[in-house]
């Protein structure tokens, strides 16, 4: 009997499409997609593990930076600057955006208009790190899927 | 092509497999690790030894003891000492390589502005694989000139 519900595999592609028309994933990820085949499995979730690690980092020094009685702008653009090569290597197009709009904002030491922004920065942080744990769990599905069906294959 | 700012879609695009060569060497400037492990797995795939240094300064120290690459991807924005800082001094210096800049999207004149300091190409960040590429097949060219 045919198993029932979208194959794991053409559910993933559909998610990553469905991200793509959202914005939130770019051509980037795909290229490290593209990479994945020729790495090793893990290195896609090493990848986006680095991403996540340095964005946190980067978003707490913006965060103390704003939080200064006298704002420091230059760090915050210091940092925006590592953010956006990070976001921009793993293909997180909305963010990446957002991070420009800051960088405008912070290069105008407009504080207010920093604060909004960097809301918005985090906001797309966290959908892109949410995106990313969807398609990891996808990937799981699809992984233990192909276990499984290899276990039942007749000898 | 002189390189000012070309995009990927007016290079020609070869096969990946077709510039596989395992004789050149490429230098990685970029403060992100993520982007010098990225462009440093993206090289290695077509068989160059590559090594990375996270600021200009570091670029240019290596060149000062003696290192030489056939190829150097420089970003401009680095802490210490910024890609055209880099450049300019590596130039100086006398180095020939093929000193190729990526850049972040925004900024008309950023493209510009490093190209004078004596970069071959710049190209936006990350650099693509149709890129990486061109630019193998460019220093494929030049080295046969040679």
């Amino acid at each position: 009997m045919a198993g029932s519900g979208t194959d794991p595999t053409q559910q993933l592609n559909d998610y990553i499409r469905t991200m793509h028309d959202q914005g939130i994933l770019d051509d980037n990820f795909d290229q490290l997609l593209a990479l994945r085949r020729e790495q090793n499995p893990r290195f896609i979730n090493e990848l986006i593990s680095m991403f996540t690690n340095d964005a946190e980092a980067y978003i707490a020094e913006i965060t103390n930076a704003l939080s200064l009685t006298e704002v420091d702008f230059s760090t915050i653009i210091s940092k925006l600057h590592q953010l956006k090569g990070s976001t921009s290597g793993i293909g997180g197009h909305r963010m990446y955006q957002a991070c420009c709009e800051l960088r405008v904002a912070a290069a105008d030491g407009d504080k207010d208009r920093c604060d909004g922004l960097f809301l918005r920065v985090k906001e797309e942080f966290n959908t892109l790190k949410q995106c990313f744990e969807s398609i990891s769990e996808m990937r799981r599905n699809i992984i233990s899927n192909g276990t499984r069906r290899r276990r039942r294959r007749p000898l | 092509m002189s390189g000012n700012g070309a995009s990927s879609s007016s290079l020609n695009m070869i096969s990946g497999e077709d510039v596989v060569n395992n004789n050149l060497t490429a230098l990685v400037v970029d403060d992100s690790p993520l982007l010098r492990l990225l462009h440093d797995i993206h090289l290695k795939k077509y068989g160059l030894k590559v090594q990375v240094a996270e600021n200009g300064k570091v670029a240019v120290d290596l060149f000062h003891l003696g290192a030489s690459f056939d190829l150097v991807l420089m970003d401009k924005e680095m802490p210490v000492m910024n890609g055209v800082e880099a450049t300019k001094e590596l130039r100086a210096m006398g180095v020939t390589s093929m000193i190729v800049g990526v850049t972040s999207k925004d900024g008309p004149g950023e493209q510009q502005a490093f190209m004078e300091a004596g970069l071959d190409y710049c190209f936006e960040k990350p650099l693509t694989p149709e890129i990486i590429s061109f630019l193998l097949e460019e220093l494929n060219k030049h080295n046969n000139k040679d």
